[in-house]
């Protein structure tokens, strides 16, 4: 099979998900899909290789967690004041809902946010996450304990997101 | 509810992504043209600097001949045999520098062993050389040796060959590869370079290639002509006064006979 039609099968296959990944990373989809092209582009640089990898969805995830974590680290990407508005989320209880995860996910670091991102929406398991964040398992351990005390800490008894 | 399902309501409904694979794919190729065009450049830098700096010395006075060259530029004056760093140029032997770049695809796979295919382009560029040039010294810019024309394989995923000479007043090489796209393909590209403002540019189609001709003698940039030939060979032919700014060694016109001489081709 030709390498780039390879290629764009695995994105085909994939754009979804690491979008929705990025977004709960990130809380924008604008921004997710500024990460999800930055990954796209070293993939598509390092495809030979990377497309000979019994764990290439591992890798792409991997380089998903490096590129949010370097987006954070650069200055003018930190929060600023401004004068526009967001805008208007539309009512009801599923965007409520959104709202609370996502505002709840911002409150935390962006190391401790992937921690949960990647045990509660990849499903993976404290080794896979460890893998994923290029860190102990003890850490991913203590990271998602402390990422959820914080949820909690945000959280009154009795919302859906107590349990 | 738990946190799994609140993360999956959170992403139900996604907007349409900006995403697009095809210009991802395109800007990948053109991010690894102009790194081979930068290579270029700085070979033929690096070519000019050895030019440069004989020619420089040449104007200092020294104790036992004023005016002449240091003897170290003679000295280097001996060929070496042309040898093959990459043992096979076929496509599948890529694989082993797969990893830095995005795997380029010949348009015509390309079957000619690595060492027939330099000592045919060394034969080739050798007879070719002095007849474009009446008159002109050629030497080689990898040791300083006379002719014949030491060609060597190109580094990197692209399969092509390279050769670069001195002569009185600049320096010049040629790169002969297989290309990755047709010429029509190509034409795109090189609209595309020539509509930048103050690019001494242009493009042209001639005898079925298609041409990308820079030039900015005046302002010391010197002559670039590239050429996507039907056959599926593209070549890149540039030239560089020493000192720059003075006229080049070679003409636009001798450039583009160069690179539009059938017999300066990877699939002979």
């Amino acid at each position: 099979m030709p390498t780039e039609q390879a290629y764009r099968e695995y994105v085909a296959g994939n754009l979804d998900r690491l979008r929705r990944t990025a977004y709960l990373l990130c809380g924008d989809w604008h921004l997710a899909d500024d990460l999800t092209s930055t990954v796209l582009v070293k993939l598509l640089r390092h495809w030979k290789r990377a497309s000979q990898m019994n764990h290439l969805d591992a890798y792409a995830r991997r380089m998903l967690m490096s590129a949010w974590l370097d987006e954070r680290r650069r200055p003018w990407r930190r929060e600023s004041s401004t004068d526009r508005l967001p805008d208007r989320p539309a009512s009801g209880k599923d965007s409520d809902q959104r709202l609370d995860v996502l505002a709840l996910l911002a409150g935390l670091p962006p190391r401790r946010r992937a921690v949960l991102v990647l045990r509660y929406f990849c499903d993976l398991s404290v080794e896979e996450t460890a893998q994923a964040l290029g860190c102990s398992e003890g850490t991913v351990k203590s990271q998602a304990a402390r990422a959820l005390e914080s949820l909690r800490a945000g959280l009154q008894e009795g919302e859906p997101l107590w349990t | 509810m738990d946190l799994t399902y609140a993360m999956r309501a959170a992403t139900q409904d996604p907007p349409v992504t900006s995403i697009d694979v095809d210009q991802l794919i395109a800007g990948e190729r053109r991010r690894s043209r102009r790194l081979r065009a930068a290579a270029g450049a700085l070979t033929v830098a690096v070519l000019a600097t050895g030019v440069a700096l004989p020619w420089y010395l040449s104007q200092q006075p020294t104790d036992h001949s004023p005016g002449l060259a240091p003897p170290s530029v003679a000295a280097g004056a001996t060929r070496s045999p042309a040898a093959c760093v990459v043992p096979s140029p076929t496509v599948t032997a890529l694989s082993g520098n797969a990893g830095k770049e995005p795997e380029l695809r010949p348009l015509v796979p390309v079957t000619e062993p690595c060492g027939s295919a330099i000592a045919r382009l060394s034969d080739e560029l050798t007879a070719l050389l002095p007849r474009l040039v009446p008159g002109a010294m050629f030497t080689n810019a990898r040791d300083g040796s006379p002719l014949p024309a030491l060609v060597q394989k190109e580094g990197g995923p692209q399969v092509g060959y390279t050769a670069g000479f001195n002569l009185q007043g600049g320096v010049m090489s040629v790169r002969v590869e297989a290309t990755t796209e047709t010429p029509e393909q190509f034409r795109v590209f090189a609209q595309e370079q020539c509509a930048q403002p103050g690019g001494h540019c242009r493009s042209a189609a001639l005898g079925g290639a298609e041409l990308l001709i820079r030039s900015d003698v005046t302002g010391g940039y010197g002559i670039d002509v590239w050429a996507v030939r039907p056959d599926g060979t593209l070549l890149l032919a540039l030239t560089r006064a020493t000192p720059p700014g003075g006229p080049t060694p070679l003409t636009e016109q001798q450039l583009i006979d160069l690179v539009m001489t059938p017999a300066l081709t990877l699939y002979p």
